[in-house]
C-alpha cells in the first residue's frame, strides 16, 4: 500500500498539479482547499504526509500545523509548507510552529517528488 | 498666511497640487502597471493645473481681491466653493481612475485564472499520454531484448542449416565413392566374360577332341568299344559346358546391363551439383542477418522513443512549474487590491469637506496608510518561475 498524501492549497490549479505529480509516482494523494478543511480530515484520517500552503482562507498553513501537531496522530508526521512566502521571519515561524520543511513557490515537480521520498523514507 | 490663504494664491495651489500628485504616483507605482500611474499623474498634474488656472481667473475677475487678508473666509465662499469643487472632481477622478484599475484587474485575474485551469487539464492529458507511451514503449524493449524469439530462431535456423549442407555433402563423397567401386566392378565385367568365353573355346576344342577320340575309338574295333564310352561321356561334358558357359555369359551380360544402369544412375547422382545447398544456406544466414539488423534498428528507435518521452516529461514538469504563475500572481494581483482599495477608502475620507486643507486631517490620512503598509507584505517574493529554494528542517 502506497503512502497517502494529503495535499492543501487553496489554489485548485496547484492541488491538481501536486495531485498530478504524486500520482505519478504512485503516491495516494487526498485534496483540501484550506486548513479547516484539512483539520477536518486529519481528525477522522491519518495521512503520512501533510503538504501545506500558508495564505488559505478560514485557517492558514501554520494554523493547521500548531493544531495537527496538538493531535496525537500528527505529532511526528511530516509536514511540509509549499508556500510563495520566502522571508527567513516566515521560515523560522514555520519551523516554531513545526512544520518539517519549507518549500518556495513554483515548486519543480521532481523536487517535490525528491521532498516527498526524503520526507516519508 | 493661514492655509486658506495659502490655496487661495494659484501658484502654491499648483506647487502642492504637483507635488500631492507626484507623492500619489509614486505610491501607486510599487503596486499599478507604470503605464496606469503615468496615466493617473498626468490626470493629477492636469487637474492641479487646471484648478490653479481656474483660481487665477476668479482672482482676475473679482479684481485683485486678497484672500489672505481675508481671514473670514469661508467655505461657502463662492470662490473658495468653486475650488473645493474642482478639487472634488480632481478626487472623483482619482476615485473613479483606481475603481477602474480595481476592475481591470479583477477581470484579469479571471481571465487569467480561466486559462490556466483550461491549460492545466491540457498538460494533465498531455501527461498521462506520455505515461502511455512510455509504457509501449517499455514491452517494446521488451521485446526486441538480445535474447528474443528472433535471436533463439535465428541461432536455431542456422544450426539446422549447417547440419543439413553437412549431411548432403557427406552423401555426395559417399555417392562418388559408391559410383567408384560399382565402376570397378563393372570393368571386371569384360574379363570375366573373356575369361567364360576362353571356357566355351575349351569345351568346343574338348568336344573335337572327344570327336577325335570316339573316331579312333571305332577303328580300334572291339578294342577301343571302352575308350568310345569315355570319349562320348567326355563329348557330352564338354557340351554341358558350353551350354553352362552359354548361359553363366547370358546372365553376366545381363549384370553387366544392370551395372551399367547402375553406375549412370549412381553417376547422375553423384553429379548433382550440391553449392546450391550452401548457397541457399547463405541466403537465409543473410535474410536473418537483415531481420536482426532491423530489430536492432528497431531497438535503436524504441531507445530513441524512450529519450523524447523522458523529454517530454521534463517539458511537462518545466511547464507545469510555469504554470504556477497563476497562483503566485493572484496572490500578488489580490494584495495590490487591497492596496487599491485602502487607497481608495483615503482619497473619499480626503474628499470630504474641508479633508484637504485640513492639515490635522491630511497627518491622520497619512499615518493611517503607514500603518496599513507596515502591517500588511507581498505574500510573493518571486520575480522569476524558477523553482523556489527547499529548507527541511
Amino acid at each position: 500500500m502506497s503512502e497517502h498524501i494529503l495535499v492543501v492549497d487553496d489554489s485548485a490549479s496547484i492541488r491538481q498539479m501536486v495531485e498530478v505529480t504524486l500520482k505519478s509516482a504512485n503516491y495516494q494523494v487526498t485534496l483540501a482547499s484550506d486548513g479547516q478543511e484539512a483539520f477536518d480530515l486529519c481528525k477522522s484520517k491519518s495521512f503520512d504526509f501533510v503538504l501545506t500552503d500558508q495564505n488559505m482562507p478560514r485557517m492558514d498553513g501554520l494554523t493547521l500545523i500548531k493544531s495537527l501537531r496538538g493531535l496525537a496522530t500528527y505529532r511526528t508526521k511530516p509536514i511540509v509548507v509549499l508556500t510563495t512566502e520566502a522571508t527567513d521571519e516566515m521560515k523560522a515561524r514555520g519551523k516554531a510552529a513545526g512544520a518539517t520543511g519549507w518549500m518556495i513557490k513554483p515548486f519543480d515537480p521532481a523536487k517535490l517528488l525528491q521532498v516527498a521520498s526524503k520526507v516519508l523514507g | 498666511m493661514n492655509i486658506k490663504g495659502f490655496f487661495s494664491k494659484p501658484i502654491y495651489q499648483l506647487s502642492f497640487g504637483l507635488i500631492v500628485s507626484l507623492l500619489i504616483g509614486l505610491l501607486l507605482f510599487q503596486f499599478l502597471p507604470k503605464e496606469v500611474v503615468l496615466i493617473i499623474v498626468i490626470a493629477a498634474c492636469y487637474l492641479s493645473g487646471y484648478t490653479a488656472l481656474k483660481t487665477h481667473s476668479v482672482m482676475d475677475s473679482t479684481d485683485t481681491q486678497d484672500f489672505n487678508q481675508d481671514n473670514s473666509a469661508t467655505p461657502a465662499h463662492p470662490q473658495f466653493a468653486d475650488i473645493q469643487s474642482v478639487q472634488n472632481q480632481l478626487l472623483q477622478s482619482f476615485v473613479s481612475t483606481l475603481f477602474e484599475c480595481k476592475q481591470n484587474i479583477e477581470e484579469a485575474n479571471s481571465v487569467k485564472s480561466d486559462a490556466i485551469s483550461t491549460l492545466s487539464e491540457s498538460f494533465t492529458q498531455q501527461k498521462e499520454l506520455a505515461e502511455l507511451q512510455q509504457e509501449r514503449v517499455t514491452h517494446l524493449l521488451a521485446a526486441d531484448d538480445e535474447e528474443s524469439w528472433l535471436a533463439c530462431v535465428a541461432k536455431e535456423t542456422s544450426l539446422t542449416l549447417e547440419q543439413i549442407v553437412a549431411t548432403t555433402a557427406h552423401m555426395s563423397e559417399e555417392s562418388m565413392d559408391i559410383l567408384e567401386k560399382v565402376e570397378k566392378i563393372n570393368s571386371s565385367v569384360p574379363d570375366v566374360l573373356k575369361a567364360m568365353k576362353d571356357i566355351d573355346q575349351i569345351a568346343s576344342q574338348t568336344n573335337l577332341l572327344a570327336l577325335n577320340a570316339a573316331i579312333e575309338a571305332a577303328r580300334a574295333g572291339e578294342a577301343g568299344r571302352g575308350f568310345a564310352v569315355v570319349a562320348d561321356e567326355v563329348r557330352s561334358l564338354s557340351t554341358r559346358s558350353s551350354g553352362f558357359s552359354h548361359q553363366i555369359q547370358a546372365k553376366l551380360q545381363n549384370m553387366a546391363q544392370q551395372i551399367e544402369s547402375l553406375t549412370q544412375d549412381i553417376s547422375q547422382v553423384a553429379s548433382q551439383d550440391v553449392t546450391y545447398v550452401s548457397e541457399a544456406k547463405k541466403n537465409v544466414q543473410d535474410s536473418i542477418q537483415k531481420l536482426m539488423s532491423n530489430a536492432t534498428d528497431n531497438k535503436e528507435h524504441t531507445a530513441a522513443l524512450e529519450e523524447h518521452n523522458r523529454t517530454l516529461q521534463q517539458s511537462l514538469f518545466d511547464a507545469m512549474r510555469g504554470l504556477q504563475f497563476g497562483d503566485i500572481t493572484s496572490q500578488s494581483l489580490i494584495y495590490t487590491n487591497t492596496k487599491i482599495e485602502k487607497i481608495s477608502q483615503l482619497l473619499e475620507e480626503l474628499m470630504e469637506p474641508q479633508a484637504i486643507v485640513n492639515k490635522e486631517k491630511l497627518q491622520q490620512l497619512i499615518n493611517e496608510l503607514s500603518t496599513f503598509n507596515e502591517a500588511g507584505h507581498n505574500p510573493v517574493s518571486a520575480t522569476s518561475m524558477q523553482s523556489g529554494d527547499i529548507d527541511l528542517f
